[in-house]
């Protein structure tokens, strides 16, 4: 079932991007339609409420990028002055509001024609900055890019779900699993009577454990543990797409984690040692995440006290549980 | 005592509104199934005056006790004028200026919030979060609370006076994901509270569809037509959907909307738009059954009952992409498409008319959709497992 859904939505999204691709050949193509469209939209927009207009589901460099195309189109036809105001359908009324028309029109004309101008220019700079900024993100993405040739990181599976449920059974207080997945380290921690939350960047990834009843929310886990305020936290899980973030991001991580659990909190790293990486995981992935006995070092440097503890998983082997002082 | 006790602004069979509904589809599945549960709530019916209508006093509906309290005072006719001046900029009302707000925008009942004070046991379930009820209510609730709160981005949802309420519920029950994110967004420190998106449960009908006794009924004959379902308001941009539509018919050379629900905003007449006015479930579901194509241009929603009963209908549905809710439907469902602009609703609509294929494929997906995520069970157990959390 969970493959037809998985289908239904990659059909949706490439039917999508093909009514993308057609209204853009349609408005180049069509100048008039351009002019149609912009004062249908202005009228949509007068009722639209300013806030309306957010965009709720950029989880991907792909629909943030999407996302800065669509609001540059949408300043770029909005950016338009027209001086030709409607002047209404009540007859009285319409002749009157069409002399005023006639007689502001070449001063309104003479500034709109100004502001028209170096809206141009601005939206031209707006795009050359988007442009810029793309580049500059494609440097920085480098491991991301390469990390996109092979295997997703795999769900946690049920066992290591209890292992990290027993690393965590007594927190009492909320329990925050950063790259949660589907639930199964969620999942396992409330049956063990923590109060735990999980966020995943991917909104399709956690459907699962949401059609369930988990308290699995959209985000990232740095957007998310920026939101807790300092030591709010019992304890904080680091696994799955955590093993695919730089040193930079990281040692952010770390710190951010630190900062949101409480003086005697925990962290639990559940992640697949690199070492063990092979073939062409290890030549792309390379630079990318850490061995456990690397977290454990960084932790202590921390000044955690911390375990390193077997687990007898496909994957995951090792368990660092990190404990503040 | 009850296990439940839900304070709502109205509620009753015929009282429209999204959170009602929910509030009432909620209360009467959790009662069938065993557990006590009340209501607390005006006895108003229109959200636009707050007149007292159903009688005072608690009764017996579905199988649900509801108390309905009278108002202090109804709304004023100036509300609208000094809601303008106030939701201009609303982050920076006072929170004197925003109080004042609540306590106009009502429904404002001293006994209502004496009833609530008075609950000793269970739950109370808050919904939705912009009346007076909710927001006085939560400060003198005694026993864990949670928070339908069915929040849209529109302007009140600034005010400063939602602070206290989204930051002391004990568990907050969204509609939606991008409710759950926009929530999160403007409180953030709801981050640590208990909370689950939970939806609402949508079942088929328990009658037989019959779409052709709907054509019938509505003279509809055996021409396709793509049909819009909810209040006719120009803020559910139901205006913007019929010149949208004029303009694609234009081009087209044909097709017919056709427009069903109560009038509140009159749509000039054009060719190929035809309204019906308010209409039974029978014919609500036989005439979404016989469309093409559910059309949904409201940019705001918290959940949108309709696009999954079109699914239900086997029908699919066009929405409009700056609605955080229908879009998150349809994503991932797979059984919609949304536009953000004219040319884009030109193009879907073309594509969903012509193509018969994607209209059944799309059908499809939508309502195993609603049938894995919004069937009661699904929805009961999220709710349970949230208030396992609280109680």
């Amino acid at each position: 079932m969970q493959d037809d859904a998985t289908a239904a939505r990659e059909y949706v999204s490439r039917i999508q991007e093909e009514i993308q691709t057609e209204a853009h050949q349609r408005r180049e193509s069509n100048p008039a339609l351009v002019i149609q469209e912009r004062e249908i939209s202005q009228a949509w927009t007068r009722s639209v409420p300013g806030a309306a207009a957010v965009n709720w589901d950029t989880d991907s460099p792909a629909d943030l990028k999407a996302n800065a195309e669509h609001l540059l189109g949408c300043v770029d036809s909005l950016s338009l002055l027209d001086v030709d105001a409607p002047v209404g359908s009540r007859r009285g009324v319409r002749q009157v509001k069409n002399t005023v028309r006639r007689l502001t029109r070449w001063y309104l004309r003479y500034l709109a024609d100004q502001i028209n101008a170096f809206n141009h220019f601005l939206v031209n700079l707006l795009r050359s900055t988007e442009q810029r900024i793309a580049r500059l993100e494609g440097g920085a993405r480098a491991a991301e890019i390469l990390g996109g040739f092979v295997d997703p990181v795999p769900e946690a599976d049920a066992p290591l779900g209890e292992a990290v449920a027993d690393l965590l059974a007594r927190c009492d207080g909320p329990v925050a699993v950063a790259s949660c997945g589907g639930g199964q380290i969620v999942s396992a921690l409330v049956r063990a009577g923590v109060a735990a939350h999980g966020v995943d960047e991917s909104a399709g990834v956690i459907s699962d454990g949401v059609d369930e009843g988990l308290d699995l929310r959209v985000a990232t886990p740095f957007e998310h543990l920026d939101r807790i305020a300092d030591g709010s936290l019992a304890g904080v899980v680091l696994t799955r797409s955590v093993e695919r973030l730089g040193p930079v991001e990281l040692s952010t991580l770390i710190d951010e984690a630190l900062r949101c659990v409480e003086p005697s909190g925990r962290i639990v790293v559940a992640v697949a040692d690199v070492l063990t990486r092979s073939g062409p995981e290890a030549e792309l992935l390379r630079g990318v995440g850490l061995s456990p006995g690397t977290w454990a070092h960084l932790l202590a440097n921390r000044g955690c006290v911390v375990e390193l503890s077997e687990f007898d998983g496909s994957r995951v082997t090792t368990l660092v549980t990190a404990q503040r002082q | 005592m009850s296990d439940i006790t839900f304070v709502a602004p109205r509620y009753g069979a015929d009282v429209v509104g999204g959170a009602e509904l929910g509030a009432r589809a909620l209360a009467t599945r959790l009662s069938a199934e065993g557990l006590d549960i009340s209501v607390l709530t005006s006895r108003a019916r229109s959200f636009d005056t707050w007149v007292d209508e159903f009688p005072e006093g608690t009764t017996n509906e579905e199988g649900v006790s509801v108390s309905r309290f009278s108002v202090d005072h109804p709304r004023s006719p100036d509300f609208a004028a000094s809601c303008d001046r106030l939701l201009r900029n609303p982050e920076q009302a006072s929170m004197e200026d925003a109080r004042q707000w609540i306590s106009e925008q009502g429904p404002t009942s001293t006994d209502l919030l004496d009833a609530v004070a008075e609950v000793h046991s269970g739950v109370l379930a808050f919904t939705p979060y912009m009346y007076h009820p909710a927001v006085q209510g939560v400060t003198l609730a005694r026993v864990p609370t949670v928070l339908h709160a069915a929040a849209h981005p529109e302007p009140p949802l600034g005010l400063p006076v939602f602070d206290g309420l989204f930051n002391s519920v004990s568990a907050l029950a969204h509609y939606s994901r991008p409710e759950q994110r926009l929530v999160s967004d403007r409180f953030p420190s709801t981050v640590l509270t208990p909370q689950v998106v939970m939806g609402l449960p949508v079942e088929a009908p328990d009658f037989e569809i019959d779409p052709q006794a709907a054509r019938r009924t509505f003279g509809l004959g055996d021409e396709p037509f793509v049909v819009f379902l909810g209040r006719v308001l120009r803020s559910k941009g139901t205006h913007e959907l019929v010149d949208f539509f004029a303009a694609t018919r234009a081009r087209r050379g044909g097709g017919k909307l056709v427009i069903v629900g109560p009038v509140v905003d009159e749509v000039s007449e054009r060719d190929g738009i035809v309204c019906v006015g308010p209409v039974s479930e029978e014919h609500k579901f036989g005439l979404l059954a016989a469309a093409d194509v559910l059309v949904n241009p409201s940019p705001l929603e918290s959940f949108s009952l309709v696009v999954l009963e079109a699914w239900l209908a086997g029908t699919p549905v066009l929405v409009n992409g700056w609605c955080g809710p229908t879009r998150d439907h349809c994503a991932q469902s797979g059984g919609g498409l949304w536009y953000s602009n004219f040319v884009e609703f030109e193009v879907s609509m073309n594509r969903l008319l012509d193509d018969a294929e994607l209209r059944s494929r799309l059908a499809r997906a939508g309502r195993s959709y609603v049938e894995r995520s919004f069937s009661w069970p699904a929805v009961r157990q999220r709710y349970q497992s949230l208030l396992s959390q609280i109680s």
